[in-house]
């Protein structure tokens, strides 16, 4: 299997082992440790949070929210299976879309117009973004066409789950969870090609 | 993996299925969603500093947010409690002594008296430890410590994060030490403790230099 990784913040193998070490410190308990892997990593988690709450008190309570289920999930860290800066943006994005769900103000419009232009072009905060990475997923996004971006993207940023995204296209169930796998297919082949 | 496996992993890292049973178990799986998680981090957005003034308040929550049940901290926590329960038994005694009528309550345990029980994070061994807060003497027992030929060093790590050392403590017997005078306000109920395995005679930087090897919070009696 081909790992793309991210080029986000911290590349390079030895980034990489000291976000491993500094985990592995926390999961035993160094505050030290914890300290060090908060430096390294907070504006990638905080960033998590604002792109899926916006910024302000939500955001910080959900970045609060992450690190303390880092603290307390540190020593379920498999550096063999995964790696740590994809790990902690996944608890920080849980974090958030835990608390977009207790807000209670998840958008329900047509996902289409949901995310309408950002399909056509990539965001322009993406274009700020230094990785080719970043650039080479919204290029992919925006050749799946037909909406299937909005789909993953609602998915992804609002925890939308296949039933609410049937709800909000008007589609069958059935339909949305075809669409939305043969694009993740489009989307998987265009990223490796 | 088959094809539908890494579907199914790109499901599960999107959040629209919940497959962290198999991510857990099954290694092959954990490596396809991690791809994806891979593929899709530039949806996530660009980094942004938080306010200073967050890690202060992620630090205030740790000790009294510990409720998982695979949680190290919780383990701690449980331990301290042990000891402190352990801690106000022994000293309920020793009040109740002069005229042996006291009843033993919380009332009747000195309110300077603190505890912390250290334990690995693996593995077996504990170290006890009461400190009397008015005096500013500390009494360490450990109990079944392996410091494998190294000098275990016990430390405080207030709120800034900072390591303070304590001093080094036997490995066997216990020991009773007077805690530096610019120490004394650190060792706050919810402040945690460490040990280290140092080189013979303490670490030479001044900070921990060997494996931090058991943790504890201390606790009020």
């Amino acid at each position: 299997m081909e790992l793309v990784r991210s080029a986000a913040p911290p590349d390079g193998d030895a980034a990489r082992e000291r976000l491993v070490g500094a985990i592995a410190g926390a999961a035993a308990g160094d505050r030290r440790a914890f300290h060090e892997l908060y430096q390294r990593t907070s504006a990638k988690l905080y960033g998590v949070c604002c792109r899926i709450l916006g910024e302000g008190q939500d955001a910080e309570d959900a970045l609060q929210e992450a690190y303390a289920n880092v603290w307390r999930r540190a020593d379920r860290f498999d550096a063999s299976r995964a790696s740590p800066i994809t790990w902690l943006a996944a608890i920080a994005r849980n974090a958030a879309i835990d608390r977009l769900r207790a807000r209670g103000t998840r958008r329900t419009a047509p996902i289409d117009d949901a995310y309408g232009v950002a399909d056509e072009s990539p965001r322009a905060d993406a274009l700020l973004e230094r990785d080719s990475d970043a650039r080479r997923l919204h290029g992919c996004l925006a050749e799946l066409g037909g909406g299937e971006a909005a789909l993953i993207r609602t998915a992804f940023l609002e925890g939308a789950t296949y039933s609410e995204l049937a709800e909000r296209s008007g589609e069958p169930l059935g339909t949305i969870k075809s669409r939305i796998r043969r694009a993740l297919i489009k989307l998987r082949d265009c990223l490796c090609r | 993996m088959t094809d539908d496996d890494d579907l199914q992993a790109a499901e599960h890292a999107l959040g629209l299925t919940d497959a962290s049973a198999r991510e857990a178990s099954d290694p092959a799986f954990a490596a396809a969603v991690d791809a994806w998680r891979a593929r899709l981090d530039p949806l996530l957005g660009p980094e942004r500093a938080p306010p200073p003034q967050l890690w202060d308040r992620i630090v205030a929550r740790l000790p009294a947010n510990d409720v998982a049940p695979a949680d190290p901290a919780r383990r701690w926590r449980l331990a301290t409690f042990a000891a402190s329960a352990a801690a106000a038994i022994l000293l309920g005694v020793v009040i109740a002594r002069p005229d042996g009528t006291v009843p033993v309550t919380q009332a009747a345990v000195p309110a300077h008296m603190m505890v912390a029980s250290l334990t690995p994070k693996e593995g077996s061994g504990v170290v006890s430890i009461t400190y009397d807060k008015s005096a500013g003497r500390m009494v360490v027992n450990p109990v079944g410590m392996d410091a494998r030929g190294k000098a275990p060093e016990l430390w405080v790590i207030p709120a800034d994060g900072k390591p303070r050392s304590l001093g080094v403590v036997p490995e066997k017997a216990a020991a009773t030490m007077m805690v530096r005078p610019e120490h004394r306000a650190m060792l706050a109920k919810g402040v945690m403790l460490a040990l280290s395995l140092e080189p013979a005679g303490g670490s030479p930087t001044g900070q921990p230099t060997g494996p931090v090897v058991m943790t504890g919070i201390m606790s009020a009696v």
